[in-house]
This record gives C-alpha cells, structure tokens and sequence, in this order.
C-alpha cells in the first residue's frame, strides 16, 4: 500500500461509528451539574456552634475492607470512602436504628449510626415518588431544650432519591461529649429550577428554594458506644522549618484518630497544615482524613491545634510512629491578600496562586485563581470565608469552587482553578484572609516514635 | 447563543474532534476522554463566544491545548529543535498513523487539521494561532517528511 492508499484507507477507518461519542455532550452536562452544585451548598454543609477554624478534606472515594455481613454490605460501600467508617463496619462496631417518617411523598429511613464518645455518624435513605433532586439541612438538637447541640455538623448533598441510596451525615462535637439522646431534625429541600431539563443556564438553580418536608427523629445513642476513646500523652516538641511545635497527646477513637499540637509564641509562623501518615509497629499505615475534618483550630490564634488521621482503634500496636512529609505555614503579619477588584491588582498571595480573571453577573463578583496542586488530585482552602473591604468591615465569602486541573503553560506544575463568590459588594479593594502564605516539602520525614502500650 | 444551539453545533462537530483527537494519539479511548474535557470546557465558556461564526475554530482550538497538556503529562514531545536530526528515512518505514503520531507536535497539528479534519490553511492558521506563511511553510515539510503528495484539493 502507498501513502496515498494509506491515506485514503485512515480516513475510511475514522469514519467507524463511535457509540461513546454519542453520549459526550451528556456526559459534559452532568459533569457541569456535580461541579456547580459544590458551589453554594458547599457553605451550608458546615455548620458550627463552637467557634473555631475547621480543616475539611473531601476527596475522591478510595476503597477500603467490605463488611463481611451480606446485609451490611451496603452500609459498607456507603463508607468506602473512609478507613476508619470501613474498619467500624468490618467491626460490627453498628448501632443500628429503624426509625421511618413520610411526609408529603417524601420518606425518611435513619438506618444505622456509627457513634462514639466524639462523633455520630448517621445513615439515612430519601425517597421519592414525586421529586427527582431533593437537598437536606440536618439540625442536631437537644432532646430537653430543643436548642442547638455543641457540634460541627457535614453531610453530602444532592440526594437523588430515584437511587435509593444511603447518605450520610456527621456531627463531631470537638472537645465535647457526644450526649445520651438527641433530636435529628430533617429539613427536606426542594429547588425547583434544577428539575428544568430545558433550562440555558444553571445560574438561577437555586434561587427558588423550597422546604418540602420536615421531619424530627429522637434517636437513644447506645452507651456501650459512646464511651469509647483512649487518651496518650507524648509531650514531645519538634522543631519544623525553624519553628517549634510540641505533640502534646494523642487521642484515639474508633471514627477518627486526633494528633493535639501547641505551638511556642515565638514561632514566626502559624502552622496550617500537615502531611503526614502514621505507622503502627512498622507495620499498619493510616493516612489523615480525606473525607471530613482533617484538622481543627481553635478561637485564640489562627494556627492549627489538632490533625486528625484514620483511627487505628481497632489495632493492636506497642509502638506508633508519626511521619511528618510537608508543612503548611501562614506567616504571622501576612494574615490578608490584597486584591483590587477594578485593576486585578494582588498583593500577598500565596506562593505560586495567581489572580486569573474577575467576572461579573449582576450583583454577584466570581475571582477565579490559579492554585497549584500542593498534593496532586487534592483541593485545599486557600482563603478563610472571611473578608474585609478597606474600612475593616467584614463580609463573608458566599460561595467557593474548584474546578478540574489546568496545566499552567510555563510550568510542569500542575494548577486548578478556585472560585469565589463576592455578592452585593459594591467596594473596589478587598482583603481576603488566608488559610496559608507558604508550604514546605521534607526530603527526609520528620518522625517522632510514640510507644502506646 | 442558547444551550440548545451549542448541543446542535456540538453534535455537528464531535466527529471532526474525535478524528482529531484520535490521530494525535492513535487511541480511542484516549480521544474520547480528550473530546470529553473539550466539550466540558466549551459547555462552562461558551458563554464568552462572542462570534458564533468562529465556533469549530474556537472549540478546535480548546481540544488542541488539550492534546498538548496530554502530551506534557506524558512528556512525549519531539520538539521542532529534535526534528533536525531526524530525517524522512525515519518515518518511511511506520505505517502512516504512527508516523503522523512521531511528528513533532507542531507539523502534527496541520497535518491533522488540514487533512483529516477538513480545515483550510487559513482556518488552521487561525486555530493554531499562527500566521498563514509559517502554517504553510509546516505543512510542506510535514507532507515531506511523511512522503505524502497531497496538494490544496485533496484537504478534507
């Protein structure tokens, strides 16, 4: 065959059918769905009654050990995302609950919790014969006052009850106790403009709001559970990047594992973060949260007090070894980002993010950055939800994003894009607080050995 | 232009995209993911499209850089400095995809967009942001070095 054949037969081989290539453009929209629905429920689904800064990690689903009951086996995929959940499951370590409420065609099933001294972790079922996307905003409450619980409450979003599948949702309660008993109040949501297949623009998918339904579950939590929890003291300082940071204890529960750090008044920096794994006897790796609070703060300082990993409550272990791989640090006086909203003018940014266009639509400002990945395939906050216009008032941030990897085109590094949502803000300069100023990568880990006999 | 036009425009010309998608990297499954993120990335700014009469070009152009970030990610370039050392001896002997595929990324573009995606030079120059000489100047030495005698009536 000669070229000119060879040609001519390529260009009869690409015009094959492609089945695949026929769903793209769907492909595509559902896509477009998931991203924009992180926008402004993201902001709903962190509520705190105590007032200090969170840490919260949501990533992919990894998978983790399967139940070996067949009839848990669903709760099992419904924690595949994380290895403390998984293990818990695997441990039979359940209580399971059957309460069941139907209002205006839309049934509520809580099924199961996993509980401990620090945290409850519901699973629930939606469904629905008459509504296709149906949003829930939980309330814990107290059984005597009905006021607010002390807790942190997160819960994934954009339920499609057609699917019948068990979601979930996670109220920790920080320094507290979980209590006895409390009340699970359900507000079910319904927003009407996301149903409109035929709509041109998902600008508008929430600005109709409906409450369709409520329902109120008072749910026993199972003492045998909610006692469990070991507490080791370490006591021990480490000295990161010139600044010193000492681990004063560790806590271990069976839904997550806390590492409790002070910091010397005389660092020069805020510690914001860590990565970091923990081996047990050489042997059991357990990595920090991927899928909930990863760390917490407290309302003195804008450092970090306590990192939270997997639990190995589960394990056996004489010795438990931290590995310390990267640090990230806000310097102290560089608490605020300048930016100029008319001019795209920046001014103390974070290492490597850049201003990469402002939008506007109607009363609503988006600021669109270019992030560096810090861990490849893993978002982390750049700014706090606050900031402040030139007199000093504060405002808070309506709604982040992040969207997809970018190659930035002068670097091998990759970037992905974070979105801010500014409304009804007519000022021209902003100050944004930020989670970070800069980070740093360890060569070598930087370990410390605990024995936890 | 309304959602509705956008789907129409892009089922006209999701076969032309795959074609090229599938010549950059000889593999379906690869040029279906590539199509997959142009369309995705057309469907979140088609909203700034403010000539609609440039919309192949546009959206051409959008899975272009993302056959090049896919090409950085593997870090299989030949660049047009490596293309000095290598002479049309070496491509004679690969079947004529292969070949297309060892181009150095610069000749690949026009060779796949003028001939297999139906563009004219000045299209092609448009979408590659290049001047019309220097898009003719690469498609010469691209149809050299493939050995391939296609002249202007034979672009499709």
């Amino acid at each position: 065959m000669n070229r000119i054949e060879e040609y001519l037969y390529l260009l009869d081989e690409l015009e094959k059918p492609i089945p695949k290539l026929d769903t793209s453009f769907d492909r595509a929209l559902k896509r477009k769905k998931r991203n924009t629905l992180i926008y402004r429920p993201l902001i709903g689904m962190i509520t705190s009654f105590l007032l200090f800064v969170f840490l919260v990690n949501f990533s992919a689903p990894v998978a983790h050990a399967c139940s070996q009951i067949p009839f848990l086996k669903e709760l099992a995929d419904a924690v595949t995302f994380s290895r403390s959940l998984s293990e818990a499951v695997k441990h039979d370590y359940i209580q399971e609950i059957n309460l069941k409420q139907t209002d205006d065609s839309v049934t509520a099933h809580i099924e199961y919790l996993i509980v401990d001294q620090k945290q409850i972790n519901i699973f629930y079922r939606l469904t629905s014969d008459r509504y296709h996307y149906l949003y829930v905003e939980p309330e814990l409450l107290s059984v005597d006052t009905e006021e607010k619980l002390p807790c942190s409450t997160y819960w994934n979003n954009g339920n499609e009850p057609t699917e019948n599948e068990l979601q979930q949702i996670t109220a920790d309660f920080g320094d507290n106790n979980v209590p006895d008993t409390i009340k699970l109040q359900l507000s079910i949501v319904h927003y009407p403009n996301m149903e409109d297949e035929t709509r041109t623009s998902d600008s508008n998918i929430f600005d109709i709001k409906n409450v369709i339904a409520k329902f109120h579950f008072t749910i026993t939590l199972d003492p045998s559970f909610t006692d469990k929890g070991k507490m080791i003291p370490v006591d021990q300082t480490l000295l990161l990047d010139g600044q010193k940071i000492t681990i004063t204890d560790l806590e271990i529960y069976p839904t997550h594992l806390r590492i409790n750090v002070s910091d010397d008044p005389k660092n020069t920096a805020w510690l914001k973060g860590l990565d970091y794994r923990i081996i047990l006897d050489d042997n059991e790796t357990f990595d920090p949260v991927k899928n909930g609070i990863a760390a917490t703060g407290s309302s003195d300082s804008p450092g970090m007090v306590s990192f939270r990993t997997e639990s190995s409550y589960f394990y056996t272990a004489k010795q438990l070894e931290i590995q310390i791989t990267e640090a990230l640090w806000l310097k102290k006086g560089m608490e605020k980002a300048y930016i100029n909203l008319e001019t795209g003018k920046t001014k103390d940014l974070p290492l490597g993010v850049a201003l990469n266009e402002i939008t506007e639509q109607e009363d609503t400002k988006w600021l669109s950055f270019h992030v560096p990945f810090i861990k490849e395939g893993h978002y982390h906050p750049v700014f706090a939800q606050t900031f402040y216009d030139i007199e000093g008032n504060e405002y808070t941030i309506e709604g982040f994003g992040t969207e997809g990897s970018i190659d930035h085109e002068s670097s091998d590094e990759k970037y992905y894009i974070h979105k801010l949502q500014l409304s009804d803000f007519d000022g021209t300069e902003i100050w944004l607080s930020l989670n970070y100023s800069h980070h740093r990568k360890y060569a070598t880990p930087i370990t410390l050995k605990i024995p936890i006999e | 232009m309304t959602k509705d036009q956008f789907a129409v425009r892009i089922e006209q010309i999701r076969k032309q995209l795959y074609k090229t998608a599938f010549l950059y990297f000889g593999n379906e499954t690869t040029a279906l993911d590539l199509v997959d993120e142009t369309i995705y990335k057309a469907l979140c700014s088609y909203h700034k499209l403010r000539q609609e009469e440039f919309f192949d070009t546009w959206i051409t152009r959008i899975l272009i850089n993302e056959c090049h970030k896919e090409y950085r990610r593997n870090k299989r370039f030949t660049s047009m400095d490596q293309l000095k050392e290598i002479a049309a001896e070496h491509f004679d002997p690969l079947p004529l995809k292969e070949a297309i595929e060892k181009l150095p990324k610069e000749l690949k573009d026009i060779v796949i967009l003028r001939y297999f995606s139906g563009y004219t030079l000045a299209e092609t120059a448009q979408i590659l942001k290049i001047p019309q000489g220097t898009a003719a100047t690469r498609q010469r030495k691209a149809l050299r070095l493939l050995r391939l005698e296609l002249g202007e009536e034979d672009a499709r």
